[in-house]
């Protein structure tokens, strides 16, 4: 076995979650019919409770497109597009040295309310709490 | 989190697949040597992505099954240092915590990464386990760290270490790639 080459590109939650879905993977008793592995469906089970679940292949590049602008490392362009961070809490630990580098956290968070229905598990209780806790949050 | 790597590979296709058309027959002999293993700097294989090309064909003497010369692409669960992912609780001890992705169980909270200030009880119900307590706000709260929460974390290290030559007996099972974190942990009821 040789590698040719150890990263040929990073994928999305959503780019693997489609992948597996174009291949025939589903939530329902269907399973034993598609051509997926027992290890695979494991990993499918982890990304349909993420954020990707809800993504489409557009909304993803959009995003992807925009957050070019606010000047962002791809890496955490990733951890974006992977987390979908629905408030400043979230958003935080993404982002490093945020103050040096005047990070328009507002643009971000308006960017992913803008592109998305709600995440899978619903968060809206919780959010009066995450207000509360934004100014202390220690990492 | 997930890669796509390239890699090429000689494999032999057993006579028992010959009926089967050849891309077919390739990729379930991939899958049985590539998924589910962690490949060595690498990562953990999740899925075979594609076949780029495919060589030789070429029978042995003496062998029953061709030999193929294929290159591919896999799908590698290999996460960065300072990516952050979701993943559950699923046991402590007094080093600290251990979390779970489903797919992944190897992901360690070392006790001086856990968000602080934090204090660790004994578990009154599993003599193994103990309950890490996470103290915050004004007045004090207490956050127990537990199944209900989601926990994100940061990842701070991954290491590879080599397969063991001699183990004592109750060891832990042996794995082939640790992830250490820091986390912050956000509950989700």
């Amino acid at each position: 076995m040789k590698i040719m080459k150890a990263n040929a590109g990073a994928l999305t939650n959503f780019e693997l979650l489609d992948f597996l879905n174009s291949r025939g993977a589903s939530k329902d008793t269907t399973r034993v019919i598609a051509p997926i592995a027992r290890s695979e469906y494991k990993v499918y089970d982890y990304l349909v409770e993420t954020a990707a679940s809800t993504q489409t292949r557009e909304s993803v590049n959009k995003s992807a497109d925009k957050c070019k602008d606010f000047k962002l490392a791809k890496a955490e362009i990733l951890n974006i597009i992977n987390l979908w961070p629905s408030s400043i809490v979230e958003l935080l630990p993404i982002i490093e040295n945020l103050d040096d580098r005047e990070i328009d956290t507002d643009g971000i968070l308006e960017l992913v309310k803008d592109l998305l229905p709600p995440l899978p598990t619903a968060e809206s209780p919780r959010e009066n709490d995450e207000e509360e806790t934004e100014n202390g949050e220690q990492s | 989190m997930f890669y796509l790597s390239e890699l090429e590979h000689s494999l032999r296709v057993p006579p028992h697949l010959l009926n089967l058309p050849l891309e077919d027959a390739i990729k379930s002999v991939l899958q049985n040597v590539f998924l589910d293993k962690v490949l060595a700097d690498l990562g953990l294989c999740v899925s075979i992505y594609d076949i780029k090309s495919v060589e030789g064909g070429f029978v042995l003497p003496g062998d029953g099954a061709a030999t193929y010369k294929v290159g591919l692409r896999i799908v590698v669960f290999r996460p960065f240092v300072g990516e952050v992912i979701a993943a559950k609780f699923k046991e402590s001890d007094a080093n600290g915590l251990r979390l779970t992705l489903g797919f992944f169980d190897d992901i360690y909270v070392p006790a001086p990464l856990m968000p602080k200030p934090n204090r660790c009880e004994p578990d009154p119900y599993n003599r193994k386990q103990m309950i890490w307590v996470w103290e915050y706000g004004e007045p004090k709260e207490d956050y127990i760290v537990d199944d209900a929460c989601q926990i994100k974390f940061r990842v701070e290290s991954i290491s590879y270490p080599s397969v063991p030559t001699e183990r004592a007996e109750d060891a832990k099972p042996f794995a082939p790639m640790v992830v250490t974190v820091s986390s912050f942990i956000k509950l989700v009821l």
